[in-house]
């Protein structure tokens, strides 16, 4: 570590407020703290650890939320607007970390802070509004109810202009956070949500409605490196829109992920009883972007794709509905996973669901699960509120969501999230619920034979993917050949791998979709923070957040048995191309060649050794012996 | 003809890089809020969908800082591209410019307690070579007169006021 580290890219200070006592104080940060941690992810976690005590339930005041940024934030990086939320898990009482592109990262930085740490919980509603170095803590009753874009237009009124977004970002939560809905998700510029973890349940029993942030002050940068910088950001762009992912991305939006995928049979088909959609042609993006949608691009923070675009539905009943384009998990979420076929229809309840404030993978999946049961005729109808809940049933699914959100009536008992429903509802459930067995629902895929989405979700520590999924492609970063085809040791190992570079990605904070070369990262994050780091350096930072997320978990009691899956995700597609196939007979394989590459013991969990390592040694006492 | 920037609205996808690249070969930090350059992102309440205006200083034949300038601070530059510059040594920071654009372009740094307007980065706009759409182009065309645009722009204004004024009257 160079003695003028960092040079740029951090304000060094972190904003802590006590919503209990109404206190807020400003914490400068370490320079060894951010070389070993960077940011975003990784000094959110280190934040926890150092401050959260083991076992305490999630929803209490002395749990703390983090909202954390990374260096590039507010930089000329593509899609440098990400931040990323930790906390406890409202879901698995684990750990949390999700992140939401946008601006709101940018302009937390704007406002002069790294991170803000949220702890306690006030007596009545309130937000916070953070602005050039100072914060303040403000009365949120008149927002109390409120979903959350009409908070965002509120708050943005009260501070810049009515109906123009004026450099202010509002993280809000929606009536779902509020009532404590266990997979409330927190909702920021309008569409970008921190959705895995439960995370809006947790700012929602802290009693804080949402966070205004703006301000005046650049991203600190010595001034000589302008035109090294501009050079990175130009070489940064151009790979992120050359990988296979950017190209698609950049032309398709993710929505063009569907019909490859359909025929890979990795769209989740009703709740995964089938592999094959018959309404194929519907969703293909060609005939949404150009028959169904118009649209006018919204793109993140230094975005140069044309992904994000706000839409009007021009076809079918939901003609003139306004909101985001879906993302291709949505897609296949809100549509072939409730058998609907309709584009418009999935839009429409996109929509909802993003203005009441909920994770949709959570969503689909518990509403498909008794969507299933209803036609199999284990739940009736007078169970359900007396909701026809069919497949495909667009109204049904719509109501259902708004009752989730407000906790009413057998929304009430949908509100816990896949796992609990399932237990509770006992029978046949537990076998027809998506879940991994952390306690949370998957990322909106059908992946049972897509092994590297599957495994990385079960042994990911924090609710959301924790590697990178290879099942279709290699990594000349990480030196990763061939795919993962299989069901194999060599998916165990090729995931360890990804995890040290997809957790070092969330330490920088900037849009998964605009990743480039290993190189170029390291190569911009030194220009502008003044580090030495080395391409293996930034991979063992990732394996060190890996590992703390790892320990963070083993305080709070989990065990090897917490990294395995629900037993629909271990029963073979019935038919469809990955007909036949299942990682269940060969998963014990895969899970330990995945602990033997991290270095961790047949338990699941980091060796001494690895732990000194890794510089985290005072981690070790809770190894036990 | 000299050369001037040419901005096409319709094709901004919003992402503010051009204020990003502004400030940062003019000011060396990346800050929106000293950028020559503004996107506009109009998200709710007129039109159903979102839209996204960048705006900046069009360099007037017939610029009204220019004739505001108590102290003649603002000149026009010799060379072929009559860029309007402020010249800082002479400038009082008397904020006349700022009101004196029709068109908001007199940005102002409160920073360093001065007022920004685009200089074509000296031949070599920063904004048009970040911008990922193609949405300003740097290009030879007509000189821009303030006078009469600012003049049409009121124009319309009070032409829907009148308009909304007879639509009221009708209906009471």
């Amino acid at each position: 570590m160079r003695k003028e580290y960092p040079k740029g890219g951090y304000h060094q200070r972190i904003l802590r407020v006590d919503l209990s006592k109404r206190e807020l104080s400003h914490e400068s940060v370490p320079p060894d703290l951010l070389h070993h941690y960077i940011g975003g992810t990784g000094l959110g976690i280190r934040l926890l650890y150092d401050e959260v005590e083991p076992r305490i339930d999630p929803y209490s005041p002395e749990n703390r939320l983090i909202f954390a940024t990374g260096p590039l934030n507010g930089t000329l990086v593509p899609g440098a607007g990400t931040y990323s939320v930790v906390s406890r898990n409202a879901l698995t009482r684990l750990a949390a970390a999700a992140q939401a592109n946008g601006f709101f990262g940018a302009r937390l930085k704007y406002a002069g802070y790294d991170a803000v740490i949220i702890q306690g919980r006030c007596d009545k509603p309130a937000y916070v509004h953070i602005n050039d170095g100072a914060a303040a803590i403000e009365d949120a009753s008149n927002l109390v109810g409120k979903d959350a874009f009409e908070t965002d237009r509120l708050l943005r009124k009260r501070y810049g202009e009515d109906g123009i977004e004026n450099g202010i970002s509002v993280a809000a939560i929606g009536p779902a956070g509020e009532n404590l809905v266990r997979f409330a998700s927190i909702v920021s510029d309008r569409g970008h949500i921190i959705a895995s973890g439960g995370l809006g349940a947790i700012m929602g029993s802290k009693n804080l409605k949402a966070l205004v942030v703006h301000g005046n002050r650049g991203v600190p940068m010595d001034p000589q490196d302008r035109g090294t910088f501009l050079g990175c950001v130009r070489q940064w762009r151009e790979e992120a829109q050359n990988t296979a992912m950017g190209q698609m991305v950049n032309t398709q939006g993710t929505i063009g992920m569907f019909t490859p995928y359909h025929s890979r049979g990795w769209v989740p088909v009703r709740n995964l009883t089938t592999n094959v959609f018959p309404g194929e042609e519907f969703f293909e993006a060609d005939y949404i972007r150009k028959k169904v949608y118009r649209s006018q691009p919204r793109s993140c923070h230094g975005c140069t794709f044309h992904h994000c675009h706000m839409v009007e539905v021009m076809r079918g009943p939901y003609r003139g509905v306004v909101g985001e384009e879906v993302e291709y998990e949505i897609l296949a979420g809100f549509g072939p996973n409730w058998g609907i076929y309709d584009p418009g229809a999935v839009t429409m309840l996109n929509d909802l669901n993003d203005r009441l404030g909920m994770d949709a993978k959570e969503a689909t999946f518990v509403i498909s699960m008794i969507m299933e049961g209803y036609e199999r005729g284990l739940i009736r109808r007078e169970d359900i509120d007396g909701i026809d809940l069919k497949w495909g049933n667009v109204e049904a699914a719509a109501d259902l969501l708004r009752r989730i959100s407000r906790r009413d009536g057998f929304g009430d008992v949908l509100a816990d999230g896949v796992m609990r429903v399932a237990q509770k509802l006992g029978a046949e459930f537990p076998n027809m619920a998506v879940y991994v067995k952390k306690g949370n629902a998957p990322h909106i895929h059908d992946p049972r034979v897509r092994w590297g989405t599957l495994f990385n979700q079960v042994v990911s520590n924090m609710g959301s993917q924790e590697g990178i999924d290879m099942t279709a492609r290699g990594s000349a970063d990480l030196g990763i050949e061939r795919p993962t085809t299989e069901p194999d040791e060599y998916l165990g190992e090729v995931e360890a791998k990804t995890a040290s570079l997809r957790q070092f990605q969330e330490c920088l904070m900037y849009c998964y979709f605009q990743s480039c070369s290993l190189k170029t990262a390291v190569k911009t994050l030194n220009c502008l923070t003044g580090a030495d780091y080395a391409v293996e350096d930034a991979l063992e930072v990732g394996r060190r957040v890996v590992n703390l997320l790892r320990m963070f978990n083993r305080r709070e009691g989990m065990t090897k048995e917490d990294d395995c899956f629900s037993p629909r995700l271990g029963q073979p597609p019935i038919d469809g191309p990955g007909k036949g196939k299942s990682m269940a007979p060969t998963f014990e394989e895969v899970r330990n060649a995945y602990y033997r590459t991290m270095g961790w013991g047949d338990d699941g969990m980091p060796t001494r050794k690895t732990l000194e390592e890794l510089d985290l040694g005072f981690t070790v006492s809770v190894l036990g012996d | 003809m000299p050369k001037q920037l040419r901005i096409f609205p319709e094709k901004c996808i919003g992402c503010k890089s051009c204020e990003l690249a502004c400030s940062l070969v003019n000011e060396g930090e990346m800050n929106p809020s000293r950028s020559r350059i503004t996107m506009i992102a109009f998200v709710e309440g007129r039109y159903g969908l979102p839209y996204n205006i960048p705006l900046t200083c069009r360099q007037c034949a017939d610029a009204p800082c220019l004739e505001a300038c108590p102290v003649d601070a603002i000149l026009r530059s010799r060379d072929t591209m009559k860029t309007i510059i402020i010249d800082y040594k002479t400038c009082i920071n008397c904020g006349k410019c700022v009101d004196a654009c029709p068109f908001g372009a007199m940005f102002y740094d409160g920073q360093d307690r001065r007022p920004l307007k685009c200089e074509l980065c000296g031949g070599e706009p920063a904004c048009v070579s970040i911008c990922p759409s193609e949405a300003i182009l740097f290009v030879q065309r007509r000189p821009f007169y303030a006078k009469p645009q600012a003049l049409e722009r009121e124009g319309f204004s009070i032409l829907s006021k009148r308009n909304r004024q007879k639509f009221q009257e009708s209906e009471s």
